[in-house]
């Protein structure tokens, strides 16, 4: 294992299998012609185990379709687990990109809405709107409804309202995809914050150039299991010539966006 | 790899001891967790409301309107065309309080057995109480049900009723009636979740309830059996519609005893419905 050994624990993830139910539990059909056997989950995460410690930044990198937010909402305990275990000593924040927002109500009542879903209450929120409103640089856009946002400004306000408190343990989906430099910057400082402040982060990304910048290891994740994990650089460089190797065999096919 | 688990190697807090993420909290805990979030409940009731009807012309006019072309259209059929009273005296009045006391009480059902997975992406990006959701869904309908109050008294008052002390109890009355609501939403809610086709066949019982409930005539008046009529007693429904009745209508006043089961029905639900919801708080996510 690369990471800081030294660290305390946070967060620990046992052989954890997590699972998605398209259909009922017990259909009519299953019972007439398959016997009872269910055909409605698809696992996503089978048998995954890590370990995170304090200050650590654990990048994981794979395909789309690979488990890597499934693993992410398995880890903030909001999806619920086949088998293993998932331990942490506070439950993990998980910021990914919409899933908080309602497109009807402007960006502001959203900031508020967000915040107070993530247990600020509404006097603290009000207190730190202003803060909030600067730090995501949306100026007057703040109080229009955010079916007019664009996918950037989404995005900054998803970031802002999930980091207006730091939570010990944060987990990133494709956060930063979305924003522009200048606000990548800034949330990329923000993450760092974070991390000094005796926290850790797991990040999901595509973009290796942002998992070189703040992952201090990385793990690579393949339908559902861990294919490596280790130092950034060496897993990475790993992943990319196996990407390009398989693209070489065969022309790119699209994957299904469950990612 | 074998995580270590450092759950007593700790000794600089009790925080740093490791718990499982999908634990679910005890019920104490998931109370307070949910009066914490009490600000949010409210925020995304009002919210809810406030994204209706913004498109139509009257706007936040039609929670008025809705109740009250509701019992217009009533009115016309069984008072100006058909003019009916099926035992009872001042049928409209009657007939109004009925029908809009069974929708604050049935009608958020079928939604509520819908909540979870509509939420679902909420559910699935962030952890709250997942209770917040009906808490939340039956203050929407209870502020909904407030202008149906003002077409009640519209209605009572042109059918010849005079304003009372006893229309006070309206509020009790109500309270109960939204007592029993949420406790039968946070049911449903999981209900809904486990079972899909409970929250399809929802509006079909709740037709049949509609009948059962003494909505449309008062059973007494029907029939002398005295079997039906004690079914009709124990229905909640029936139970909380004639109170409202009772506060409103000086001939149909409700008994104390009729009270205390209301309100017994009412409690007992909203607790069979909390400790049966936060039963299956670890499972909403699926």
């Amino acid at each position: 294992m690369a990471s800081n050994d030294s660290g305390r624990v946070v967060l620990s993830v046992q052989d954890a299998y997590l699972s998605y139910r398209v259909g009922p539990r017990h259909s009519l059909r299953d019972r007439v012609s398959r016997g009872g056997h269910s055909a409605n989950e698809i696992e996503a995460v089978r048998g995954i185990s890590l370990t995170v410690t304090e200050g650590d930044v654990v990048g994981i990198i794979g395909l789309n379709g690979s488990g890597k937010s499934t693993l992410l909402r398995g880890c903030a305990g909001l999806l619920p687990l086949r088998s293993g275990d998932i331990r942490a000593t506070s439950r993990p924040t998980l910021l990914s990109v919409g899933g908080l927002l309602n497109q009807q109500m402007t960006g502001r009542a959203n900031l508020k809405m967000g915040c107070m879903a993530l247990g600020l209450s509404g006097l603290e929120v009000d207190e730190r709107m202003d803060d909030m409103v600067e730090f995501s640089g949306l100026g007057d856009a703040i109080d229009m409804p955010m079916f007019t946002y664009s996918t950037g400004m989404r995005s900054r306000v998803n970031f802002t309202m999930c980091t207006a408190r730091t939570p010990e343990i944060l987990l990133l989906d494709e956060i930063l995809s979305g924003g522009d430099h200048s606000f990548q910057a800034k949330a990329i400082a923000r993450i760092n914050e974070i991390r000094q402040q005796a926290g850790a982060v797991m990040l999901v990304s595509h973009s290796l150039r942002e998992i070189r910048r703040s992952a201090t290891r990385v793990v690579w994740v393949s339908e559902g299991k861990v294919v490596e994990e280790g130092e950034t650089e060496e897993v990475i460089l790993r992943y990319e010539s196996t990407v390009q190797a398989a693209k070489k065999r065969k022309p790119p096919a699209p994957q299904a966006n469950s990612g | 790899m074998k995580p270590a688990v450092s759950d007593a190697s700790d000794t600089d807090g009790v925080s740093h001891a490791l718990r499982s993420v999908h634990e679910r909290p005890t019920f104490r805990n998931y109370l307070t967790l949910m009066r914490e979030r009490r600000g949010f409940t409210w925020f995304s009731a009002i919210q809810q409301l406030r994204s209706e009807n913004v498109r139509a012309a009257f706007g936040s006019f039609w929670f008025l309107l809705t109740p009250l072309l509701n019992i217009i259209v009533y009115w016309l059929v069984f008072g100006k065309l058909l003019n009916v009273n099926r035992g009872v005296e001042n049928y409209i009045t009657f007939l109004t309080i009925g029908i809009l006391t069974f929708d604050l009480l049935a009608r958020p059902l079928p939604g509520a057995s819908q909540l979870l997975d509509r939420n679902l992406s909420l559910i699935r990006s962030v952890y709250f109480p997942r209770a917040v959701l009906p808490v939340a869904y039956s203050i929407e309908h209870f502020i909904r049900f407030v202008p149906s109050i003002l077409v009640m008294i519209f209605f009572v008052l042109s059918g010849g009723e005079s304003v009372r002390w006893s229309w006070l109890l309206v509020v009790p009355a109500v309270l109960i009636a939204y007592t029993f609501m949420l406790g039968m939403s946070l049911i449903f809610a999981r209900i809904g979740k486990v079972a899909v086709d409970v929250g399809l066949a929802l509006p079909h019982f709740i037709r049949l309830l509609l009948y059962g409930s003494g909505v449309l005539y008062l059973p007494s008046s029907f029939t002398l059996d005295k079997r039906v009529l004690a079914f009709f007693d124990a229905n909640p429904f029936f139970e909380i519609i004639s109170l409202v009745r009772g506060a409103f209508i000086e001939a149909q006043p409700a008994s104390g005893g009729l009270w205390i089961a209301a309100t017994a029905w009412a409690v007992a639900t909203l607790a069979v419905g909390l400790v049966f919801f936060w039963h299956g708080e670890a499972s909403y996510g699926e």
